[in-house]
């Protein structure tokens, strides 16, 4: 708690202090990108509520200011939709913060903008490693694919003793990550890939059989899984199931989008036994967690859920008002990264803070065990790889070592 | 042994699911010629109804799978009488839209009622645990829907070789006319054939639950494969549709297995080879279905400032028909005014243009030719990363090379596949541009360190204009760019539309038979046009990689074709303003509805479909002529 309370005194004071700058209280506006229609729209709506239910729990600490999200669609992961809407944002509705952005090439193709504008751009998803290369305006509260993939080939070789792995991955870029990441780690750390398979690209949900027939013919120890979420998760873990590999002694291992809260009920008995690796899960055993879905649950109904993207919206609105404390209505970007760099923020999913090298995340990466409870499918946090900074930027690897 | 058996019987039951979904849609394609896009709809609708029956209703799957489909094929009755009904008969560019129309209404109704996220159902215990037959493991639930899909045949054949109704549908779908003049009830008949197809598809939408899922978005997913079902298969072939949904289930399982590196490659190089080789399908019959007259096209009427004056000679005539008139400059006005009055408007005002220039390259052979396409973003998109890739690996960032280069290779590939494509018509040409656009994309998907797949190619510059005017926050110099080159692409079609060529192009439009007797090489000026109008959307993918310094795999995407097709139709294609038109109204709606509620835009623009469909033949500007005429007419009396 102590943390938390000496950052708000030091928002306050420094809010004091800023205090002549600012001509009286402000409407600070915020641009938020995000694919409230098409395919993702169900990402969207998570990470629009988290955004919500952190401003709704702290709009106090910002006073007298006040922030005003403005809500665009960027509709499907072309680019030039959101590069349209973020434009707009920035010369018409006259935004001091961009967020959202949940595809990487929206992001991508955005981000000359938050250089050209001089706005602040906080990613809220978009997962590709090198992105905040691309303007020194951006920083990113979610996640990298690498920084959860390659834990779990370490994890895999060294603690689940899987001597060789295949793989399997939806074939476009969050999935080429997982593969190289997981890759990397597991050989790195002695094991053996003896299979990588491409399963389609990420628009339909693709009947996995075959797939997976190919990777038990295969014979491996463990099978890595990166698969997009949503229906794609349900059905992989079905698959799996119902081919019986879990009792050949295949195990199912994968990054956290397999395992994603919102869908477990819906996998049923099929999700036991699996482990992923992930810096979020609603299950997480922590005060601040249990708060965070005790209020959703409030806000949100009983029924309702937060995965990792509500987390990380409420994360990247905690970053905007970390700037709005800091800096009032006096935003630039190259400010605002001042303010954000090696800034802290207790989260629900744990300690999170960003690289004041790279502007990335870095956060707790926890291993779930996926089991059964009085009758429940549930989430265990079994063990913990603790700060982890962006393993693609760490190790140089291609484009993120440019 | 038991991987083959397992592969077979995956493919079988993918397959079987395939073909529920899709006979359907075989035989109502086959009975009216009806282009029913919604079909899909209906599976999706299956799918929600066992949702509803097993968790609210709290039935049990078997009687729910049943009930969903007496559900869905009943409900479908309404919407066929109240919908459908009016557009049998008419073009298949207006099927095409009420039917699309009609699938985002579903898609946004569902999105309102269940939310995007994916609904799963349970199984029975029954239908969970693996079976074991002669020592193989199975699947029992793959095993049921095999099942189910052999009693399903077995009841279809039946119905059909054994019953009196049968005997009608089949008499119909040979010779409608006939069989209408013989007193047999064909709009009946459609109805119940109607119903029971729709009813098929919830049930076998309902079956892909647990195998393929459920979004709001399941219709439009799967709806390239239930059109290559019933393409490759035949229209109106039972036996081509189970034959086709059979093979491509195996074919797609067995590509993955042995060859999951080929991606999405082998459905669709098979269908365009089985399509190439025999355009009817595998099943279907020799003749074209496709209707002659065509109302949404502008038609060889005579155009509405003509009608009621006399011209001494055919000069005079022409002069008056094609002659360069002051009202043809209002719409570059407007957009010359919208520079200067929203001039915090004009990013988005650039992609709108970019949009007309698409649409106005479509027009050229939907239009004018009369060629359906749905696969045009395939020159967008070539030209798009023509543009990109010049800057990115070869550092020449001028713009105006950019376009010719893109307008070259464009043109080129245009002019390729409009020679092979040129000799096809209807729906298997729609299917062939479809199935070779895909293609490209999944091309160019496979080769990402190329094309930077889906998340783009990143790093393009480009140079000032004429080395002086930088690009600004606001998108002005862009704006200013891209209306320059539209203006002078619809110089360019409109002089092409109004030469003897262009004229020679609605000829094979309105009778593609009769041409080739008066001397025309029809499939020869088809090819020309296909190549320019390919050329000419190329620049426009050039423009839009230009102003947004981005390009990205959905340059190429279905979805980019039927947007421009819808624009085009909306407004009124084959008269070169519904591209300006159409684009504008579209994006608009779309821009505005989407800040309004960004969940349920697409329901506006289905309705909105749906109702030029119903009550503006001809598009928006069609509706405008007919509200000018009607004006002067009482003027008069």
């Amino acid at each position: 708690m102590k943390p938390t309370r000496s950052l708000t005194v030091t928002a306050l004071v420094a809010a004091a202090l800023s205090f002549p700058a600012i001509a009286g209280a402000d409407t600070i506006k915020v641009g938020v990108v995000l694919p409230y229609s098409g395919g993702a729209a169900q990402e969207a709506k998570l990470i629009d509520r988290g955004m919500e239910l952190y401003i709704k729990l702290h709009a106090k600490e910002i006073a007298p200011h006040k922030v005003e999200l403005i809500k665009r669609d960027s509709k499907h992961p072309g680019g030039e939709v959101a590069k349209v809407a973020t434009r707009e944002l920035v010369t018409r509705d006259k935004v001091k913060i961009l967020t959202g952005y949940t595809y990487s090439p929206n992001a991508i193709a955005s981000a000359s903008l938050a250089t050209q504008a001089k706005v602040p751009m906080i990613l809220v998803n978009a997962a590709t490693a090198w992105i905040p290369s691309l303007s020194p305006y951006i920083a990113r509260v979610s996640w990298t694919m690498w920084q959860a993939a390659y834990p779990m080939g370490t994890y895999a070789a060294n603690k689940l003793g899987c001597k060789t792995a295949a793989i399997g991955y939806t074939d476009f870029p969050p999935g080429k990550d997982a593969r190289n990441a997981f890759k990397m780690a597991f050989e790195k750390a002695g094991g053996k890939v003896v299979e990588s398979i491409p399963m389609g690209g990420p628009r339909e949900v693709p009947d996995y059989t075959p797939f997976f027939q190919r990777v038990r013919n295969a014979k491996a120890n463990c099978f890595f899984v990166f698969v997009p979420g949503g229906a794609h998760s349900t059905a992989a873990v079905k698959t799996f199931k119902r081919l019986g590999m879990d009792k050949e002694g295949i195990k199912l291992i994968a990054t956290g989008d397999l395992s994603q809260d919102t869908r477990l009920a819906d996998m049923g008995d099929a999700a036991i036994g699996m482990i992923t690796v992930h810096h979020y899960s609603s299950f997480y055993d922590t005060p601040a967690n249990k708060t965070f879905v005790a209020e959703w649950k409030k806000a949100f109904g009983a029924d309702s859920v937060p995965d990792y993207f509500a987390v990380q919206g409420y994360d990247a609105m905690a970053a905007v008002f970390q700037v709005i404390k800091k800096l009032g209505s006096d935003i630039t970007g190259a400010k605002a990264m001042e303010v954000l760099k090696g800034w802290s923020f207790q989260s629900p999913r744990g300690k999170i803070s960003i690289d004041p090298e790279t502007r990335d995340v870095i956060q707790d990466e926890n291993v779930h065990s996926v089991v059964k409870e009085n009758g429940k499918i549930v989430i265990k946090v079994i063990d913990t790889f603790p700060q982890m900074k962006d393993p693609c930027k760490e190790l140089k690897v291609g484009r993120c070592g440019k | 042994m038991a991987t083959l058996v397992s592969l077979i019987f995956d493919g079988l039951a993918y397959g079987m699911v395939l073909f529920a979904i899709s006979v359907g849609l075989s035989v109502t394609m086959g009975l009216m010629g009806f282009v029913n896009l919604a079909h899909g709809a209906f599976a999706m609708a299956g799918g929600y109804a066992l949702y509803l029956l097993m968790n609210a209703a709290g039935l049990d799957f078997f009687s729910s799978l049943i009930l969903a489909g007496i559900i869905v094929g009943l409900a479908s009755v309404l919407l066929e009488r109240l919908l459908y009904r009016h557009v049998y008969g008419g073009s298949d560019v207006d099927q095409v839209m009420l039917t699309i129309g009609i699938l985002f209404m579903s898609i946004a109704a569902a999105t309102y009622f269940f939310g995007p996220e994916p609904q799963a159902i349970r199984l029975p215990e029954v239908l969970r645990s693996p079976m074991t037959i002669g020592g193989i493991r199975l699947p029992t639930y793959r095993v049921f829907i095999v099942a189910v899909g052999a009693v399903l045949i077995l009841l279809l054949w039946l119905g059909l070789e054994r019953t009196t109704v049968g005997a009608k549908i089949r008499a119909s779908v040979d010779n409608y006319g006939i069989a209408q003049a013989v007193g047999i009830n064909v709009s009946r008949l459609f109805m119940i054939t109607f119903a029971i197809g729709s009813g098929l598809a919830a049930m076998g939408g309902g079956l892909a639950v647990e195998v393929l899922g459920l979004t709001p978005r399941f219709g439009i997913q799967y709806l390239v494969m239930f059109l290559i079902v019933v393409a490759v298969g035949g229209m109106g072939s039972i036996r081509g549709a189970f034959l086709a949904a059979l093979a491509l289930g195996f074919i797609d399982n067995s590509a993955k297995y042995f060859l999951p590196q080929g991606g999405g490659f082998f459905i669709y190089a098979v269908t365009l080879v089985v399509l190439l080789w025999r355009p009817q399908g595998l099943f279907g019959k020799q003749e074209d279905h496709s209707h002659g007259d065509d109302a949404a096209h502008g038609g060889i009427s005579i155009p509405v400032w003509l009608r009621g004056k006399s011209f001494s000679n055919v000069q005079a005539y022409l002069k008056a028909r094609f002659g360069w008139r002051a009202v043809e400059a209002l719409p570059w006005l407007f957009a010359l005014a919208v520079f200067f009055l929203l001039p915090d408007r004009l990013a988005f005002g650039g992609q709108v243009l970019v949009m007309v220039l698409f649409a106005l390259s479509l027009d050229l052979i939907f239009g004018y030719a009369g060629l359906i396409t749905l696969g045009h973003a395939a020159y967008f998109g070539i030209g798009a990363y023509a543009a990109g890739l010049l800057s990115v690996r070869l550092g020449i960032s001028e713009p105006f090379t950019g376009l010719a280069v893109a307008l070259v290779i464009s043109g080129l590939a245009g002019l390729a596949v409009g020679w092979v494509l040129a000799r096809y018509r209807g729906l298997t040409f729609l299917m062939l541009t479809l199935a070779s656009a895909i293609l490209l994309y999944e091309f160019a998907n496979l080769r990402a360190d190329i094309t930077g797949g889906f998340d783009g190619l990143t790093g393009i510059s480009v140079a000032p204009l004429f080395g002086v005017f930088e690009y600004d926050l606001w998108g002005k110099t862009h704006y200013l760019y891209i209306l320059a080159i539209v203006i002078v692409g619809y110089i360019v079609a409109r002089y092409i539309t109004t030469s003897w060529f262009g004229q020679s192009l609605i000829g094979i439009r309105e009778n593609y038979d009769r041409m080739p007797a008066i001397g025309c090489p029809v499939n020869q000026r088809l090819a020309i046009i296909y190549g320019i109008s390919a050329a000419m959307a190329g620049v426009a993918g050039a423009l839009y990689t230009q102003s947004n310094a981005y390009v990205s795999l959905s340059a190429l995407s279905f979805e980019r074709s039927g947007v421009v097709l819808t624009i085009l139709v909306v407004a009124g294609a084959g008269r070169l303003y519904g591209a300006f038109f159409g684009a504008i109204v579209y994006m608009t709606l779309e821009d505005q509805l989407s800040k309004l509620n960004p969940h349920l835009w697409e329901f506006g623009i289905g309705l909105m479909l749906v109702l030029v469909v119903l009550f503006a033949k001809g598009g928006l500007l069609g509706l405008v002529d007919q509200i000018y005429l009607r004006v002067r007419g009482r003027e008069r009396s």
